[in-house]
Order: C-alpha cells, then sequence, then structure tokens
C-alpha cells in the first residue's frame, strides 16, 4: 500500500528535500510550518501548507500533538519527521501509529533502544560488534572514580540520552573528573531530561566512519557503504564524505558487516546510520551509536550508489521491499559535502541569521546544492544555522576536492555571514587533502583555518 | 488537492460562461466557492494557503450591513474566487473589526458538545475573554477567547472543521467603536 499524502514535520533544506522526493513519486506533500517558516520556499513548493505554531520550536516543530492532529486533518496518511526535531523520538513514531499513521522512518522500539546510548551498546555488543571499552550508567560521583580506572585516561563523560554533542566531556586526569563529571551531569539534566551519564575511553587520533544501512519491511536489509565524517568541530560534522577514504580492504568489509549484522539484530527498517570510530594506528574500530533517521549527510552515499534515498524511505514506509540485493550495491566515484552555515567563523562562528540579499552557486555537472535559500529569503534566528549542503562528485578524491575549492570559490551570498571561506580554507588544507585528519584535528588547527 | 490548476481554470471557466452566481464544490478536504453576485465570501473548509499578513484597510463608507468585496478579492472576470480561507484582512473594508485567530491548529468546535448550542452566533454581543469556541489537538480542548467586548459579525469557520495555527475564525466589531 503505497503512500498517497504525507505530512512532512521538519523545516529548511530536508523540508524542501522530502517535498520534492513526495512529487516525484506521485505523493501529496502537506508542509507543517511555524509562523516564521510561513514563506519558505519549502511552503512555496509543497502542494499545501498548514501552520502549526509559533516561531518557537517547542509550540510547533517539537510540538508531537499539533503535527499529529495536522496529519489528521489533512488527511494524511503517512509524517515525514526529517533530521533534528522529532525524528528520533519514539513517542512521537508511536502516536502516528496509533493514529493510522505511516511514521516514514523504523520502528518506535529500534528508536528507543538506539536512542537510549546504554542499550544501544548492549544490542551492539551482543551483536558481536566491537564496542569502546566503557563503564555501565554512573548515577554518582561517588561512583565515578572506580570506573575512571576501570576505563582509563583520558575518557569521555557521555550523557545516556545524549545526542548532538550535548551533555560529553573530555577528561584527561583524575583531577579534571569531579568538575566534568558534574558540568556533564547538569548539561544532561538541561538538554535531555535525564541526568544519567557513563563512561568511555576517549581516542586521541580518532576518524568518525559510518554505515548506511536501508531494511525493509521484508526482513532484507543491505548497507550502502561508508562515510566519513572526521571533520567536526565542537561533535559537529563540517565536511563529509563517502567512501570513506585510506582503508584496507579488511576493514571497509568488517564495518560494513558489523553495521548489518546490528541492524539486523533489531529487525531495523528503513534508513539508518551505524556510526563507528576507527583509530588508524591500531586499525581497530568500535561501536559508537546508531542514528535511526535519515542523516544530513545522505546525499554523498546517493551520489556514489546512484540511489535517492527520500524516495526509497517513502517507498519503504508505503511497504515495498528494497529494489536490490547486497551484491547489486554498485559504488562509483567519490563526493564530498560541506555544510553551510549561517556563522562567521572569523568571530568564534557567531550565528549570523538575517535577511540573505544574495544567493550564488556554481551549477555545473558534478556540483549538487541542497538548500532552501534564495536571494531574499530570511534565515530566522529560532533554529539552527544550516543554511544548505555543497555537494560534489568526482571520479576519485582528488578530483571531488578540486571540484569542492572551484565551487566553494565561485559561491557569493550576501546580507549573512556564511562559513563559505572557512570551508574553503579547510578543504584546501594539505592535511585534509591527504586525509591526515580525526575528530578533534579542527579543533587543534583553528588557528590555520580563520581568517586574517 | 487532487485538482489542478488546469482544471480548477476550466471549472471557473464553466462557471463564468454560466448563469450562475454562485458555486460551491466540494472534494475531499477541498472547499471551492465562486461568487459573482458581489457579496463576501466567507469561510470553506480548507487550510491551503498561508495567513495573509494583516494589512490597513481604509475605513468603510458603506455601513456593514451592506458588504462589498473588499479590494484584491474580486478577479477582473468579475469571478470572486475565494481560495485563501485564511484572509485575514477585515472584510468589508472595514478596519475596525477585530480578527479572532485560532490560538492552536486543530478541529474547531463551536458548541461546547454535540447537540448543544453553540458558543456565539451572528450578531451575538460578547464580553472579552467569552469563550467563542473550543478547538480539539488530540483530544485535548484549548478554548478560543473573545480578543474584545462586542458583537460577533462574521464567522469564518465551519463546525469540526479543521484550522491552522493564526487562522481567521471570527470578526467582532469592538464596542468602542459602535
Amino acid at each position: 500500500m503505497s503512500l498517497s499524502r504525507v505530512l512532512v514535520a521538519n523545516r529548511g533544506e530536508i523540508a524542501l528535500r522530502v517535498v520534492r522526493a513526495c512529487r516525484a513519486k506521485g505523493i501529496e506533500s502537506v508542509l507543517a510550518v511555524s509562523e516564521a517558516d510561513r514563506d519558505s520556499v519549502a511552503a512555496r513548493s509543497a502542494d499545501r501548507v498548514v501552520c502549526v505554531g509559533p516561531s518557537r520550536a517547542a509550540a510547533s516543530y517539537l510540538s508531537k500533538e499539533a503535527l499529529v492532529a495536522t496529519a489528521l486533518g489533512t488527511g494524511c496518511d503517512a509524517v515525514h519527521p526529517g533530521y533534528g526535531f522529532l525524528a528520533e523520538n519514539a513517542d512521537f513514531a508511536e502516536l502516528c501509529i496509533e493514529h493510522g499513521l505511516t511514521f516514514v522512518g523504523p520502528a518506535p522500539d529500534a528508536i528507543a533502544t538506539m536512542g537510549n546510548k546504554l542499550e544501544a551498546r548492549k544490542i551492539a555488543q551482543s551483536a558481536g560488534v566491537p564496542i569502546v571499552p566503557g563503564s555501565p550508567k554512573v548515577a554518582t560521583f561517588a561512583d565515578a572514580p572506580t570506573f575512571a580506572e576501570q576505563v582509563g585516561y583520558p575518557l569521555l563523560i557521555k550523557a545516556s540520552a545524549g545526542g548532538g554533542g550535548r551533555g560529553i566531556r573530555v577528561v584527561e586526569t583524575p583531577e579534571e573528573l569531579r568538575a566534568n563529571f558534574e558540568s556533564a551531569t547538569s548539561e544532561a539534566e538541561a538538554a535531555f531530561g535525564d541526568g544519567s551519564v557513563f563512561m568511555e575511553r576517549y581516542l586521541r587520533r580518532a576518524r568518525h566512519i559510518e554505515v548506511q544501512v536501508f531494511g525493509d519491511a521484508h526482513g532484507n536489509l543491505v548497507h550502502l557503504g561508508d562515510r566519513d565524517c572526521s571533520l567536526q568541530r565542537r561533535y559537529q560534522k563540517v565536511v563529509e564524505e563517502a567512501p570513506a577514504s585510506d582503508l584496507p580492504v579488511r576493514v571497509r568489509d568488517a564495518l560494513h558487516a558489523a553495521a548489518v549484522k546490528l541492524g539486523s539484530e533489531i529487525g531495523y527498517e528503513n534508513a539508518g546510520t551505524v556510526e563507528f570510530i576507527y583509530d588508524t594506528d591500531s586499525e581497530e574500530f568500535f561501536f559508537l551509536e546508531m542514528n535511526t533517521r535519515i542523516q544530513v549527510e545522505h546525499p554523498v552515499t546517493e551520489q556514489i550508489v546512484g540511489i535517492d534515498l527520500i524516495e526509497l524511505q517513502l517507498d519503504v514506509a508505503g511497504g515495498a521491499p528494497l529494489p536490490l540485493q547486497q551484491s547489486e550495491v554498485r559504488f562509483d566515484g567519490h563526493a564530498i559535502e560541506c555544510r553551510i552555515t549561517a556563522e562567521d567563523a572569523d568571530q568564534g562562528f557567531r550565528p549570523s541569521p538575517g535577511r540573505v540579499t544574495a544567493w550564488e552557486f556554481p551549477s555545473r555537472s558534478g556540483i549538487r546544492l541542497d538548500s532552501h535559500m534564495e536571494p531574499g529569503a530570511m534565515v530566522p534566528p529560532f533554529y539552527d544555522s544550516l543554511l544548505g549542503k555543497l555537494i560534489v562528485t568526482g571520479e576519485d578524491r582528488d578530483q571531488a576536492i578540486a571540484i569542492m575549492l572551484e565551487a566553494l570559490q565561485g559561491v557569493r551570498v550576501d546580507g549573512i555571514a556564511t562559513t563559505v571561506p572557512f570551508l574553503a580554507r579547510l578543504i584546501d588544507h594539505p592535511a585534509v587533502r591527504s586525509g591526515q585528519v580525526h575528530t578533534r584535528w579542527i579543533e587543534q588547527n583553528i588557528g590555520e583555518l580563520l581568517g586574517t | 488537492m487532487k485538482q489542478s490548476h488546469q482544471e480548477l481554470l476550466s471549472l471557473l471557466d464553466f462557471v463564468e460562461r454560466s448563469d450562475m452566481d454562485f458555486i460551491e464544490i466540494q472534494f475531499g478536504d477541498t472547499r471551492i466557492i465562486a461568487d459573482r453576485s458581489g457579496r463576501t465570501v466567507a469561510g470553506s473548509g480548507t487550510a491551503g494557503q498561508p495567513v495573509a499578513a494583516q494589512t490597513p484597510v481604509p475605513p468603510a463608507v458603506e455601513p456593514a450591513a451592506a458588504p462589498r468585496p473588499a479590494d484584491g478579492e474580486t478577479a477582473p472576470s468579475g469571478s470572486g474566487v475565494s481560495s485563501d480561507p485564511l484572509d485575514n484582512q477585515a472584510a468589508a473594508g472595514d478596519a475596525d473589526l477585530v480578527t479572532v485567530p485560532a490560538p492552536v491548529v486543530g478541529a474547531f468546535y463551536k458548541s461546547p458538545e454535540p447537540g448543544a448550542p453553540p458558543f456565539v452566533e451572528l450578531g451575538d454581543h460578547v464580553e472579552e475573554g467569552a469563550t467563542l469556541g473550543l478547538i480539539e489537538v488530540m483530544k485535548v480542548f484549548n478554548s478560543v477567547s473573545a480578543p474584545v467586548s462586542g458583537e460577533v459579525v462574521e464567522l469564518l469557520v465551519d463546525n469540526e472543521g479543521f484550522v491552522e495555527h493564526g487562522q481567521a475564525l471570527m470578526r467582532i466589531r469592538p464596542e468602542s467603536s459602535q
């Protein structure tokens, strides 16, 4: 039973992306907007637009009741949550299903299981997927020093309900433990309503490598290759590429197998990503977490496998089996994505909302722009600062880097500050060109990446 | 929603060439009203368009009892087509009317329970803060309160109609301007 009308419960570039994928599939789209997004490009593109609440996300994009009421009131049969907001909220998925709506994503219990980092580690362990040496939940500081000694320094304190880099602390020495434990606990409490934390061995020079998986309702699950997202700033991805470069075949195969094993273990449906950290020196990898949604960086995978992942999400949610088997998945070329945000890198990455007066990007084969911006568009101060994603595809990594540099240099955005100049310096850096980076590399080399 | 732009145009063309002054067609959850009688068309059952920004309208010369189409509501052909149920502009060129917006998205109820008399009817006098209706969001009922005291001069939404956040529900002529 394929879908006929989908409520798009998100904003920005992903909302536009989902609206377009619906149109390509002959599915009607109803876009939920806040008051701040009534005039967005996505709002103009959707078949129907419903204002679900004020600008404040808590009363609009995060209001489960308003969104489900809107889906029902407009005769939708499904809800696409995009990423962020309610995309990994098991209660929202459950509420949709209770009201007869198809949730375009995995089952609520898969979201809940993987959303709890400690629970996810247990599942990984039982699936035989290596996990970073770590502690169970640490309830009070009294227990912390013992667990810390077992895990070993340096270590990470992480929120068990965590995500988006919040509630994470690096602890180098026992002396730093108490202050970091307390601040991580209170940040976790504030951000997730759950102050529980756990500890994990901290790998100093680790790469972030993730594997895209896709399951259907008929018991099939495939991987669609890997992505390297090591270029991060404050645990937020900045540049992503597919495939991960410079990976021994044995390691790559093992990563793919581990991701498929984990997904299969929980009967995972729809798009998901299994994240790993990889220690280049020891060639060891460890399970980090599983993201139970489509991800921001999905286009780099699309570019090298030639599959539209959003359309596939809609097909699979409508009950269709996966259109291909693992042996039919082909990888071709190398893709890189830069996240362009409304931030002034040279001013400490200060957010720069406002009206965009010029928005020009080079357009040619090998360059793709996923964005909801246009000249005259307003970047509201209420939401995250992502303006768009510049994606390039080349025959190999060197060619992709060359196209990306050329593309970034051809960008003209006026009215607001963007990270484009920062990204151009980043892509051109010798360490990035040679792939010798790790997840803390940007922070450790920030001085070389800022303008003078 | 299944109707294409083309189909809509041919429908309007049909109305244009007929003797009809008024036609109201409903397909699923979309209602189309075409009116060339010169009356103001108020309210239809779909929430497809964003709310128009509130723009000042010059004070009416005629009394509100004889409404005329507001500027911009009449197509050049003479067919007044209201495909925008969220028109928050005061109708009949009356700047004094106060619009009551939906405080939340959901289903609008005119009565406290099925079969009961409505909270307000056209022409009723209401006090500021009085309940004008209810909006249900997932079994939670939110009351709609009168922003001012005055006379209810327009009802814009059908009972149990789906309304979006900020959609105009009714208009009130405040006491002070009477």
